[in-house]
């Protein structure tokens, strides 16, 4: 297994700068044929940087790649590529206007003909189909654009993508991400289909759990540096958290008991057509409520209508016994609903703005003399408030939220979103890409929340998560809540059966 | 395509999706076909709807090349300019006793150098396409003032020339027939070729096609090129057609391109174009000034009318579109 | 884009607040000292008047499109507002013999059109740059058929032209005007929840939506500002001309577009700056009025113009390229 003519790519002693930024300082790295290697670390540890160089979209500043014991210079995707290195990223990266064949093929098109070369669809749409069958029995939906099918189809085709380059690496950055958890044993399957075919895999992901029982070796990286190399069998959970942060982090996810008080939030018949159909849910203070299910289950749907972010056909929305009649975010806000959105970069931030700006954003009125003019020294003293109080790493108040971290951004998010004095919280995927020292944070805010008599719901499809923190957990299935489970009933099991419609 | 009996059918519902808009379009035509021939009884003869044909080529000719612009996600407000550049250029050699040939070679080197300058700056200094464009285009005016002093072009007609603008082949006028030429070769090339393609990838998605190895940065600067050599064929046309070349000349060319290439269908966000709808979107608009000069209507209107039809085509497609999404 | 890992790298650097219209400024003054040392004439306290007021016309309209530009959006069809404001000022004084009723109407027009502009983009959802495109074709139309016979005159009551040819405190009244109107516009923009919101609209529409802000509301307002700003420009030039030409006001969305950019905001949306709009409004003014002193052809503007909208512009990209890529 570890004999040296197996090695297939050699990184030795990369360092990568970015403005300011030591990015990857004098890693190595060595892949053998056919082994599937964990790349492991928190955000920042250099891990997609050091993925991005060995698929040609960064140029290391220093240090050598071997490719079967020659130096190489990879210097674009399309090298990287011809030298048996294929990628799947961590976003979503196919052209949602065309096709699947269109996609998979895309950048190296078949063509047929002299001098004017035409693209042979034929021929690419025979061989997309002869890929599906060696890894599926089924093809569908291949001449579909993309942007019309749904998550796990459009991994999928970024998989099949990946293989139908003729490689002998496979890197997937966060293959898993977007992903339920039924949806992930499909992918572990694949991944031990390449190895059989002596195909090397990276696998970079945060979810640890899932290494065990799938990968060989697994390499743990800090700061930009190569900290250690373990294999699955010498190593757990926590050991490997510990190697990542550099410090002992005990106990998973945390669940504090809080007295639950009455109810505040009471949804009822919520529907909006072909979305999500006769949602019914409550919050209690000091609860935390959990929302289950499958990508595409209608849980940000559900959270979004109840704020009035998208329209509904119908439903009700009580608060503390009164009617609401929510028809925007602004109505929720004032009768004391927040709700930090999944998607933090896209809907949550505003990362060219300060963070002060961000963190007073939803509660302005607060800050105004009359009902116009800011009050920037009583601005800026609430915005240092909520920064001491939640920990914000940031030089300053003033400092562009685009160059926090993801925690940190989160909790200027959080901050917020605490800045409207909510009586009810909703958070959507909080802790999606954040690293775990940051997360626990996060779980802690979330506690001292409810401990105040405020109520949550949560949506995460991190299971371990949910059923850490949640005291009952809704599992959503196509549209509808189709079960509700108590903190001690829920398991990982019961909970799957249920979000994958398997009950029926 | 339906080479799979299982796809074919989901084929035919994407093709049926496409070609919504076409249709409605095609029977926007007729309408205004058959309210006209009652109203006018010199609209529906061949030399009436030939002549709109022949009117229409010049803003085609722009509309192609814009259409692929347009699929990149990008725009090209320079194409009126460069009309006049490359028109300006080719006339002002024949002034000199230059033989056609290079003279109509440095005619289509100016439009496409233009167009390259353009994709330069869209890709290598990262300005947005719009203030790029718009930049050349300020130039481009600036530069054919003083290269005229104001003063048009004229006395370049040689006799080759005039055939380009004003010839028959067929019986059929030789503006009509390059467009015809121009659609088939550009349609071919937008389907069926690579770089084509890459167009649709990279307006549809950037990122997409930079990681699957896609030279975006020469891609972006070819599509650039071709709206240039497009507005340079079109201003070398109308050169000849006009018998002068003014320093205006062209000007407001570049919007009335993206009306018809919007009115065709074409996304102003990228990744969705379609030549046909383009050819019939510049139809389309002089059918409306044709309309009108045959009604005895105002002229003034034609300006209106464009400006409400944008916005009720597009109008349309976003309700057709939201009412879609209600249905699902 | 790619790696969540990015944000967590930014440098530690305290970020210094600065003052952002800093080089352009220079580049400004240097045009400034240039020609005052190349023209005997630039100095004179009448051209400087003159360079002024060629200046405000795009100024004002550079400060509507300052705010459009600022919230991601685009108006090009404040040429036509323009012209077309100007017309319904001089025709309701033909009509009424009252300038302030004319005033009035033409500014009423403005803020019209501009509420019909935000209408269409916000609840047909059509992109900012096509509706302003076929409402800028839409108005000049009207304004066409208005004046059938080329131009609306007839209206130079002295009331009425005081208001462009008059002075106060020794300042031509539409400088003191505009300067009045940058006053409000930069309190608006820098100290009020109006300004945040903008900003923060053109920052991240959707996080702005989900944070309460009437993101809607908000941009129908921004494009009534900006008509209202292309009237007010149009009124006061029927003013200074006595007369409105069916094509007053054509071209004008380019200036105040080039104004806006020239002075540092961004096309992208988030980013703008009202004391920029001046300075790039000055700019151009300068330009325009160096090469008269200079007895250059005025062709040349256009050229100088668009090389310095594309220099301005690729050194901002550039540069913030640069702090961006971590």
């Amino acid at each position: 297994m570890s004999q040296n003519s197996n090695v297939f790519v050699e990184m030795n002693g990369i360092t990568k700068i970015f403005p300011g930024v030591k990015a990857l300082d004098d890693v190595s790295l060595t892949v053998r044929r056919g082994e599937v290697l964990a790349l492991v670390g928190e955000n920042g540890a250099g891990k997609s940087t050091l993925m991005k160089i060995l698929s040609g979209l960064y140029h290391p500043d220093e240090g050598e790649i071997k490719i079967d014991g020659k130096a190489v210079h990879i210097t674009d995707p399309k090298r990287a590529q011809e030298l048996g290195i294929s990628t799947i990223f961590q976003e979503p990266s196919l052209a949602p206007h065309l096709t699947a064949v269109q996609n998979i093929y895309l950048g190296r098109e078949l063509t047929r003909g002299k001098g004017i070369r035409t693209l042979d669809e034929k021929r690419m749409l025979q061989e997309t189909q002869d890929l599906y069958s060696k890894f599926f029995s089924t093809l569908g939906d291949v001449q579909v654009p993309v942007s019309e099918l749904g998550a796990l189809k459009n991994r999928v085709i970024e998989i099949v993508k990946a293989l139908s380059i003729q490689c002998s690496l496979v890197i997937m950055d966060e293959p898993t991400a977007a992903l339920a958890e039924h949806e992930r044993e499909v992918l572990f399957d694949f991944v031990k289909m390449l190895k059989e075919q002596n195909i090397a895999v990276i696998y970079i992901t945060h979810h640890l759990r899932e290494l065990f029982g799938l990968v060989d070796r697994i390499v743990v990286m800090r700061d930009g540096q190569y900290v250690a190399e373990v294999t699955s069998e010498e190593t757990d959970v926590d050991d490997l958290v510990s190697k990542m942060v550099g410090r002992q982090i005990t106990n998973y996810v945390v669940k504090e008991t809080v007295p639950i008080g009455e109810e505040i939030l009471n949804v009822t018949n919520l529907t909006r057509k072909g979305v999500i159909e006769d949602i019914a849910l409550h919050v209690r203070k000091g609860e935390i409520v959990g929302l289950a299910g499958l990508a595409g289950a209608g849980r940000t749907e559900t959270v979004r209508a109840i704020v009035g972010a998208d329209p509904i056909d119908s439903g009700e929305v009580v608060m503390e016994g009164k009617k609401l009649h929510i028809k925007t975010p602004q109505d929720a806000i004032d009768a004391g609903i927040g709700m930090l959105p999944e998607n933090r970069k896209l809907q949550g931030a505003l990362i060219d703005m300060d963070v002060k700006d961000n963190i007073t954003l939803a509660n302005l009125d607060e800050v105004l003399a009359g009902n116009f003019v800011l009050k920037k020294p009583k601005e800026d003293k609430i915005a240092k408030e909520y920064v001491e109080r939640l920990g914000v790493k940031t030089p300053s108040i003033f400092q562009k939220v685009r160059s926090l971290s993801g925690g940190n951004q989160q909790k200027v998010i959080l901050a917020k979103w605490l800045f409207t004095n909510p009586k009810v919280l909703i958070f959507d995927e909080p802790t999606q890409g954040i690293d775990i020292g940051a997360k626990h944070e996060i779980y802690n805010l979330i506690a001292d929340f409810v401990k105040n008599g405020g109520g949550i719901l949560l949506v995460s499809s991190e299971l371990p998560e949910l059923m850490g923190l949640a005291d009952r957990i809704y599992v959503m299935h196509e549209g509808r809540i189709v079960h509700e489970f108590t903190h001690e009933e829920a398991t990982e099991e019961n909970i799957t059966l249920y979000a994958s419609g398997g009950h029926e | 395509m339906n080479n799979s009996n299982t796809t074919a059918l989901e084929a035919t519902i994407k093709k049926n999706k496409i070609d919504r808009q076409l249709i409605g379009l095609v029977i926007f035509v007729a309408a205004i076909m058959v309210i006209m021939s009652i109203l006018s009884p010199s609209f529906l003869t061949a030399s009436n709807l030939t002549n709109v044909l022949r009117q229409s080529v010049f803003i085609m000719l722009l509309g192609f090349g814009m259409t692929f612009v347009l699929t990149t996600g990008g725009i090209d407000l320079s194409v009126g300019v460069v009309m006049a550049l490359s028109g300006g250029m080719t006339g002002w050699l024949l002034s000199f006793n230059v033989n056609i040939v290079p003279a109509l070679i440095a005619g289509f080197a100016m439009g496409t150098l233009v167009g390259a300058g353009n994709g330069l700056m869209v890709t290598k200094l990262r300005i947005t396409p719009f203030i790029a464009t718009l930049a050349t285009m300020s130039i481009g005016r600036g530069v054919m003032y003083v290269w005229t002093n104001s003063i048009p072009f004229r006395n370049y007609m040689v006799g080759g020339f005039r055939f380009l603008g004003q010839g028959n082949v067929l019986g059929l006028q030789f503006p009509i027939i390059v467009a015809i030429i121009a659609f088939i070769v550009l349609q071919f090339v937008f389907r069926k070729t690579r770089f084509g393609r890459h167009v649709t990838a990279f307006g549809s998605n950037n990122e997409s096609a930079k990681i699957s190895g896609i030279n975006t940065d020469r891609l972006q600067i070819k599509v650039y090129a071709l709206s240039g050599f497009m507005a340079a064929l079109s201003g070398i046309i109308l050169a000849s057609r006009l018998e002068t070349v003014h320093p205006e000349m062209g000007k407001g060319y570049e919007l009335d391109a993206i009306a018809a290439a919007i009115i065709g269908g074409t996304s102003l966000t990228g990744g969705k174009g379609s030549l046909i709808g383009t050819a019939l979107g510049a139809f389309i608009i002089y059918l409306i000034s044709n309309a009108i000069n045959l009604l005895n209507v105002d002229p003034d209107w034609e300006t209106i009318v464009k400006g409400i039809l944008i916005l009720v085509v597009v109008g349309v497609e976003f309700l057709s579109h939201s009412a879609n999404k209600r249905k699902l | 884009m790619m790696a969540t890992e990015k944000a967590l790298k930014g440098r530690p650097s305290v970020h210094k607040k600065k003052f952002d219209e800093l080089g352009i400024l220079i580049v400004a003054i240097a045009l400034f000292i240039f020609l005052s040392i190349a023209s005997p004439h630039f100095l004179k306290f009448t051209n400087i008047q003159n360079l002024l007021l060629q200046s405000v016309f795009v100024m004002l309209v550079g400060f509507g499109m300052t705010f459009v530009l600022t919230i991601g959006g685009i108006d090009l069809s404040v040429g036509s507002i323009l012209g077309f404001s100007g017309a319904t000022c001089g025709l309701m004084i033909i009509a009424t013999g009252s300038a302030a009723a004319g005033v009035l109407t033409g500014l009423v027009t403005g803020v019209g059109f501009g509420f019909l502009n935000g209408i269409l983009i916000t609840k047909l959802k059509i992109a900012p740059f096509l509706v302003t495109f076929a409402m800028n074709s839409v108005i000049r139309g009207i304004l066409l058929l208005t004046s059938s016979n080329g131009s609306v005159s007839g209206f130079g009551i002295d009331d009425f032209t005081w208001l462009s040819q008059g002075y106060a405190i020794g300042l031509p009244v539409p400088v003191i005007i505009t300067i009045i109107v940058f006053v409000i516009l930069l309190f608006l923009f820098k100290f009020t929840s109006f300004g945040r919101y903008i900003t923060a609209i053109g920052s991240n529409k959707q996080a702005a939506f989900l944070s309460g802000v009437s993101t809607n509301r908000i941009t129908v307002i921004v494009y009534m500002l900006s008509g209202l700003m292309a009237a007010l420009s149009g009124v006061l030039l029927a003013a200074r001309m006595s007369s409105v030409p069916s094509e007053l006001g054509a071209g004008y969305e380019m200036d105040a577009i080039a104004a806006a950019v020239i002075g540092g905001t961004s096309m992208a949306g988030g980013k703008g700056s009202i004391i920029g709009a001046i300075i790039g409004a000055m700019i151009l003014g300068m330009i325009s009025n160096g090469l008269d002193l200079l007895s250059v052809n005025q062709f040349y503007r256009q050229i100088i113009v668009g090389i310095i909208i594309v220099v301005a512009v690729a050194l901002e990209r550039l540069t913030s390229l640069k702090s961006e890529k971590v």
